[in-house]
Parts: structure tokens; sequence; C-alpha cells
């Protein structure tokens, strides 16, 4: 591997929100990067500079720091063991990022799997506003081996993708994104409440929402995703599928650790309504809608809500 | 205008130090301790409610609960048996909106009006002048009154008609218990899992689920720091009045009650007169950790 960061071939499997903001700043630094994704052909990334690979195993041999999305690897049919799968790709001094979407304990157990290659594995998430992703407001957050978070960390900083590394143990930065997720989906749930028990007495959403900025009830959604709403803009920090993931992470983890998941479950079950009843492109409108609804407080549809936000 | 003071416990002290920096101030309390203390700071103590009743034109009440309000304003022997028709009664209790609701409208047959003006912030906030007031009432009322509530504090928003104020300080005294308890929540998951408290903090602070409580909570649990004053009795006084106030108006309401519940745990495991602090240790006891060293 290039002992100058900028020299360093990045591999993506993969194009999520996580691995798109990286190849944007890599690429805008001529850093050299090698994708396979099904958005590669899409308008984003056709003819950018970004090298089509054919495979995932032709990405992890090639290049000498991998961003692998687990899943998508799986999607394309790769598997991470057995002939021709991923481990075959590794050798030692390589460093595999793991994205996912998994539980911790998933991303923990399939980088002890491919770390027997003498690969140096690592785990990364994010947990803030994907829109500012990569910036100081909003790094990547990094875990694993101290040697390669290291690696990981210069090659990013070159890029300028702001980087925090949170631990030695891979899979602490998904736990990391799974607490703040949840702390926020919670949050966001008892603030919901708290509106459509203020919309019975007709109380406007601009003043409730100044109310509860203006003391100890103030939180993300409260701060900025209301606002949004009163101004009639989107704000969509994190998808509903993802908060329902990372609530069922929550909830999962806490039986077996021994937590206590008082709210994580009860947000879990609310979010998950939701999704059944909205569909899998829910939004948090459409959240905001359901607990209205379950008190009836006379807003027919999440179209209806965001109405009656604009009066 | 002539401001009488009723209830001159924590909040309502601090609100009268702040009232006597411009105004004549008359107080009552039943604990004569707490009279004599604003005595010595400039307040005229009255002798009985009727008193305080007939010389003041704008009674101020602070009191435990709305049920204490009645009590004052509308019981046999109650302050309208002494106040001067027109007077003006702004109640700053966190308060039912629904006793509110019709203790305005039997003092408005008496040509009394009620403002609802509960407060958001503690005494230091009290003290330096940044309480938030929320007011509810017509706009002739709050118009009549804002100087006065000015003098407190320059923060006002005027929440829409009687009754609004306090219930919006229920909604918001809800969301903040629930922010608290949910940010216990994820350190223990968090430090079960083997994450350091000043890293859950970090990240935490900085990303989708920051709130006032994890600003304030997170920074400080290794060393058990105080986050606000509040007893746990007042406390859980707070978030059943909110449980209760939801279920009149028939909102479910899922989270307040979860946290409701955890509130009295914590009440019964730690006492009424625990900080609302102590509420960590219901999340340690349930985890079976310690986040740091008493």
């Amino acid at each position: 591997m290039s002992a100058d960061a900028s020299r360093r071939l990045v591999g993506f499997v993969g194009l999520g929100s996580i691995s798109r903001a990286i190849v944007s700043r890599l690429l805008g630094k001529s850093i050299d990067c090698t994708c396979v994704a099904d958005e590669l052909a899409s308008g984003n990334f056709h003819g950018s500079g970004a090298t089509p690979a054919p495979s995932a195993a032709v990405v992890v041999r090639s290049a000498d720091i991998v961003f692998l999305d687990i899943s998508e690897a799986i999607r394309r049919g790769a598997t991470l063991s057995g002939p021709g799968g991923l481990k075959e790709a590794l050798s030692p001094g390589k460093v595999v990022v793991l994205l996912s979407e998994d539980g911790p304990e998933d991303v923990a157990a399939a980088g002890e799997e491919l770390a027997v290659t003498g690969a140096i594995v690592l785990d990364a998430a994010h947990a803030g506003d994907a829109g500012a992703l990569g910036t100081d407001a909003a790094p990547v957050l990094l875990s694993g081996p101290e040697a390669g978070c290291s690696i990981v960390s210069a090659t990013l900083a070159a890029a300028g993708v702001s980087v925090d590394v949170c631990g030695n143990k891979v899979g602490a930065a998904r736990m990391l994104n799974v607490l703040d997720t949840t702390l926020f989906a919670g949050c966001m749930m008892a603030t919901f409440e708290g509106i459509a028990l203020g919309r019975k007495m007709n109380l406007s959403l601009a003043t409730m929402t100044e109310a509860i900025n203006a003391g100890s009830g103030r939180n993300f959604t409260s701060s900025v995703i209301l606002p949004a709403m009163i101004a009639g803009d989107s704000c969509e920090p994190a998808p509903v599928s993802g908060l329902l993931k990372c609530l069922r992470s929550f909830t999962s983890i806490g039986t077996v650790a021994g937590a206590p998941t008082i709210f994580a479950s009860l947000t879990r079950s609310l979010v998950t309504n939701g999704v059944r009843r909205y569909g899998g492109s829910a939004t948090i409108p459409h959240l905001l809608h359901l607990v209205e609804s379950m008190a009836d407080s006379g807003n027919d549809s999440p179209a209806g809500v965001i109405r009656a936000v604009k009066q | 205008m002539t401001i009488g003071y009723i209830g001159l416990g924590v909040m309502g002290g601090a609100i009268v130090r702040r009232l006597l920096r411009q105004h004549t101030v008359h107080v009552y309390d039943t604990n004569p301790v707490c009279m004599d203390a604003l005595a010595g700071e400039g307040a005229t103590p009255a002798a009985e409610l009727a008193d305080l009743a007939r010389q003041c034109g704008v009674l101020m009440l602070c009191l435990p609960t709305s049920a204490d309000v009645r009590r004052v304003l509308l019981s046999p022997g109650g302050l309208v048996e002494s106040v001067a028709p027109g007077a003006m009664v702004i109640d700053q209790t966190t308060g039912d909106p629904g006793e509110t609701l019709e203790m305005a409208a039997e003092l408005h047959r008496r040509d009394i009006t009620l403002v609802d003006a509960p407060v958001v912030g503690g005494p230091s906030a009290a003290a330096e002048g940044k309480l938030a007031i929320l007011c509810g009432g017509s706009d002739d009322s709050v118009n009549r009154i804002r100087p006065l509530l000015e003098s407190i504090s320059p923060f006002l928003l005027h929440c829409g008609p009687t009754g609004s104020a306090h219930m919006l300080k229920l909604i918001k005294n809800g969301i903040s218990t629930c922010n608290r308890l949910l940010t216990y929540e994820c350190a223990t998951l968090g430090y079960k899992y083997g994450l350091p408290l000043d890293v859950i903090s970090r990240v935490v602070n900085r990303s989708l689920g920051r709130n006032v409580a994890s600003e304030r909570i997170l920074p400080r649990l290794s060393s058990y720091g105080q986050t606000a004053s509040l007893r746990l009795g007042l406390a859980l006084k707070d978030i059943d009045l909110a449980v209760e106030v939801g279920a009149d108006y028939g909102v479910p309401m899922l989270s307040a009650n979860a946290a409701r519940a955890l509130v009295e745990i914590g009440m019964h495991q730690m006492g009424a007169s625990a900080n609302i602090d102590e509420l960590a240790h219901v999340y340690e006891r349930m985890a079976g950790v310690t986040f740091g060293t008493r």
C-alpha cells in the first residue's frame, strides 16, 4: 500500500449514503476510486472518474482500502466465505471498512470472519444529518484496530472528509449510530405526542415549536424538523426504514445485554405501525400523522398534517 | 398597578425577587419563613390573604396545583370575596388547563380576568431574567400585563387563549422528561456494550439524538453532576398531570405514560425530595451498572 494517502486506491462495493459522500470527495481530489454499484451507471457517477469494476471480488482484490457494503455484496451474489468468496480476495495489509445497516453484533461477526485473512477490518457509520455527511458537523464514525483507523483517516482527510475514530472494537461505530438514531426516534415520537395534545386545544404548530424550544424540551425534531414543516420544506434526516432497523437492533441487543429498552420498544412499535400503515416509503410526516390519528386530532392524511401545519 | 404575589416557594420566591427590582410587591405565603425572607429583601408582607386582595389590582399566584389555586381564589373566604372588580389574576402555577378554563369563566362572571402565565426555566434562570414566560389569555389581557411580565423576563410567548399556556407547559414538561429518560436508556445500553460515556456524549451531542437532556446529562453522567433543580415528587406531579390531561383530551400519551411510571419508580426508590438527576440510578439498577463513582 502506498505510504502517500492520496495515492491509495479506494474501492467501494455499493454506493450508500456514506460511500456516495466519500466517493464525491475523493474524486474531487483526484484520488483513484473503483466501484461496483448500480449507481455507477446512473447520472451521479458515470464518467466522473470512478472506475467501474465487474464484481465485488475485483474491487476487494484491487483496492488498498475497501468500503464494503455487506448487504450490497450479498445482493450481487457475493459471499464472505467459500470458493470465490470475498475472503479469498483479501490479503494481509488490506483495509476493509464494513458498512452495514445490520446490527452491531452482525457487523462484529463479519469483521471477525474477514480478519482471519490478515486484512485490517473496521466498521464505519454515520450519526448525523445525512446532508452534512463528512463535514466536521457530521463526521464519518470509524472503529476498529488503530492502525487501520489511521490509514483510513489519513486517506479521507486527504479528501477533506471528517472522521471521528470512536473505538477499537469493530461494530462500535454502528452501535453509536444505533444509539443516536434510537434517541432521535424516541424524542421525535414523544414530541409528536405533545403536538397531538396541543392540536386538541387548537394550538398552532409554530407556537408549540417555539415553546418547546424555549426550554428543556428542545430536541432535533423540535429545533429542525418542525420548523422545516412549518416552512413547508422537506426534512428527512434519516429514512423511516433506517429508524426501524436501528430500533430493532437496540431492543434485541438490550434484551441480550440486560439493559432496559422501555422507550426503544415503545418507539419501535409505533414506527412499525407507521411502516405497516403507510408502506415502506413512509416518511416522518407520516409518523406525525400516525400519532395525530391515534388522538383523532382532525387531520385526515399526512398531507392534511402538512396543510394544518402551514395554517 | 399594585402587585400581590401568593406562593413564595422556590420559583415564586425567585420571581418575586425579580419583580422587586422594579415594583412594590405585597406577598403572602402560609410559610412565615418564606414571608420573612422576602420581607427582608423589600417585599411587603400581608397579614391575611384578604388584605392582599383588597390592596392589589394584580394578583399573581405560584402554587403547587390548580386545586390550590382554586382554593385560594374561589373557596369560601377566598380572594374573590375581597378583590375589586376589574382586577387581574396571573396564575404561574404549572396548572391543569381544564381547571384554568373553568376558573377563568367563574372569575369572568365577577369581572375578574385570569391569565395563565407559567414559566420555563429554574430559579437561576429567574434570577438572571432568562425565564421564558408562556401566556394564555386574550390579546387585551396579555397586553395589559405585558410590561409587568417583561420586568421578570423579556422572553414572553403569547400562546393563545386562557389555558393554552398551561397546556403548553405540560407538553414541554412531558417532552423534557421523556428526553431525559431516553438519554439514560441509550447511555445505559451503550455503556453495557462497552462504549465510553465520553464517546457516546461526543457523538450523540453532535448528531440527530442531541437534545437538551443529552447536552446536560451525558458529559456529567460519570460524575453524577447536577443538571437540573427539580425534586422527583414535583416531577411526578407534573408528568402525572400531563398524562391526565391527555386522557381528558383523548390523546394516548404512550411516551408520557412510560415516563410517568419510571419517575414514580424513581420516587419510590430514592424519595420524593431526591433531585431528578437521581433517575439515572433507576436505569443503573435495572441494568446492573454504575456509570461512575459517587
